[in-house]
């Protein structure tokens, strides 16, 4: 079901469509979440907490992207996830954003991007995120952080630039190492 | 040379098809999730037609019946001035009062609103009342321009008078009467009382009528005071708009009871 026809479905009271609207996108926001906070644990926490909102205020939705909303809400709440972090431990021992939460199991190329995407500053992290994975548009991606178009390419040209660099670097120590 | 963006894109689906996603966690917070979404009370929401439907039905009625019926009395009587043969000044004087008296019901159908209590109507009803009042300025600005200009292609093939004299001999009258009707209405004893707003209407109808019966006002000295009239009048009824808005902004007109 498309979900325009989804969420006309849930705005007339069938609550079934907010679960179809979960199964559908669940897998998506978490890994966004978890590409965006590096963090497995948290990543799970986020996502839930991206649906509760969801949930909460489907009544008052009026935009037309339903998955560019909920990458609004995810990208904020990882941001708050961020702000109450540094708050908690203190600005001097504030981990750097995007530590990687080394689990069992994962995949090289994962590992890899995820190192690379936490050395990016959050800005230019969420630009390559939603522009490269999520597959968004510049003006989109605007829209929904609040800056304009201009900005908005210019942190996405300067965070492919350093992960250029980055795999460079990777690539370069993987040759020499061999 | 370093990667294309193509190729760091790649990477991205690779890695992000090989993401693990917990089976277990994931469906204990899908199950959670659909729980919420289950005791969430979703209040009905309305689309703009079905919005705009129900405020068309909420509407009275009344007023837009009387604008229609005031028009066929008009026709009616113009036609009948026509075959009686009678001078111009005559008819421009019934004209006058015949205008004034489709403003006065205008400005009645458009504050009717705020006289019946539906005003208040709009916390539960998903109303807006400065939609409403567009909507019947609207309708009411439609069918007025429409009723106006087909009596006033009348009057000027019947009694041979230019285009131009014959809207401003129309339209200042009915912009008088409007503005004079609509300032009372939005008076603090206007708003109480739409007795008011009509009684002033008919008294400027009236005035206008009795104006328009004298030979000299329609001599070609005297149209440069019909146009100079006609724009003072246009902008007094924006102006007077704007402040009725305004005031549906404030609040004002809802606190009236």
């Amino acid at each position: 079901m498309e979900d325009r026809e989804l969420v006309r479905q849930v705005q007339n009271g069938n609550k079934e469509a907010l679960g179809m609207i979960i199964e559908k996108y669940y897998d998506h926001i978490y890994r966004f979440c978890r590409f965006y906070t590096g963090m497995e644990t948290e990543a799970y926490d986020i996502t839930q907490e991206v649906f509760l909102k969801f949930i909460r205020y489907a009544d008052a939705y009026r935009h037309k992207n339903l998955k560019g909303y909920l990458l609004t809400i995810a990208r904020n709440l990882c941001l708050d996830f961020f702000r109450k972090k540094r708050e908690v431990l203190g600005l001097e021992n504030a981990p750097e954003e995007g530590e990687e939460d080394k689990g069992i199991g994962k995949v090289e190329d994962e590992m890899f991007l995820e190192e690379i995407l936490g050395k990016l500053p959050v800005q230019q992290r969420e630009v390559v995120l939603l522009r490269l994975y999520e597959e968004r548009k510049f003006c989109e991606i605007a829209v929904m952080l609040g800056c304009n178009t201009a900005t908005v390419k210019s942190r996405y040209k300067l965070g492919i630039a350093s992960i250029r660099r980055e795999m460079e670097k990777s690539y370069g120590k993987k040759r020499k190492g061999d | 040379m370093g990667k294309s963006e193509k190729e760091i894109k790649n990477i991205f689906r690779q890695a992000g098809a090989a993401m693990e996603i917990d089976k277990g966690r994931k469906g204990r917070a899908v199950t959670f999730l659909k729980q919420a979404a289950k005791e969430k009370e979703i209040s009905l929401v309305y689309s703009r037609k079905e919005i705009l439907k129900n405020q068309l039905g909420y509407m009275d009625k009344t007023m837009w019946i009387l604008q229609v019926a005031l028009y066929f009395l008009a026709a009616l009587l113009v036609a009948r001035l026509y075959a009686l043969g009678t001078e111009r000044e005559g008819v421009l004087a019934v004209v006058a009062m015949m205008a004034g008296a489709v403003g006065i019901v205008s400005m009645m159908g458009i504050c009717h609103a705020f006289y019946s209590d539906m005003a208040e109507l709009s916390g539960s009803c998903y109303f807006n009342v400065s939609q409403m009042t567009m909507f019947q300025l609207v309708y009411y600005g439609t069918l007025n321009l429409g009723g106006m200009f087909a009596g006033i292609f009348f009057l000027g093939f019947g009694w041979q008078i230019p285009f131009v004299q014959i809207s401003l001999y129309v339209l200042v009258p009915f912009l008088f009467t409007q503005c004079c009707a609509l300032g009372a209405a939005l008076t603090k004893a206007g708003r109480k009382s739409p007795g008011l707003a009509c009684l002033v209407g008919a008294f400027a109808a009236i005035s206008c009528g009795a104006a328009a019966s004298f030979p000299a006002v329609y001599r070609t000295s005297a149209l440069a005071f019909w146009e100079i009239a006609f724009g003072v009048e246009v902008a007094a009824f924006g102006w007077q708009i704007k402040r009725l808005f305004h005031m549906l902004g404030e609040g004002e007109i809802l606190c009236m009871n």
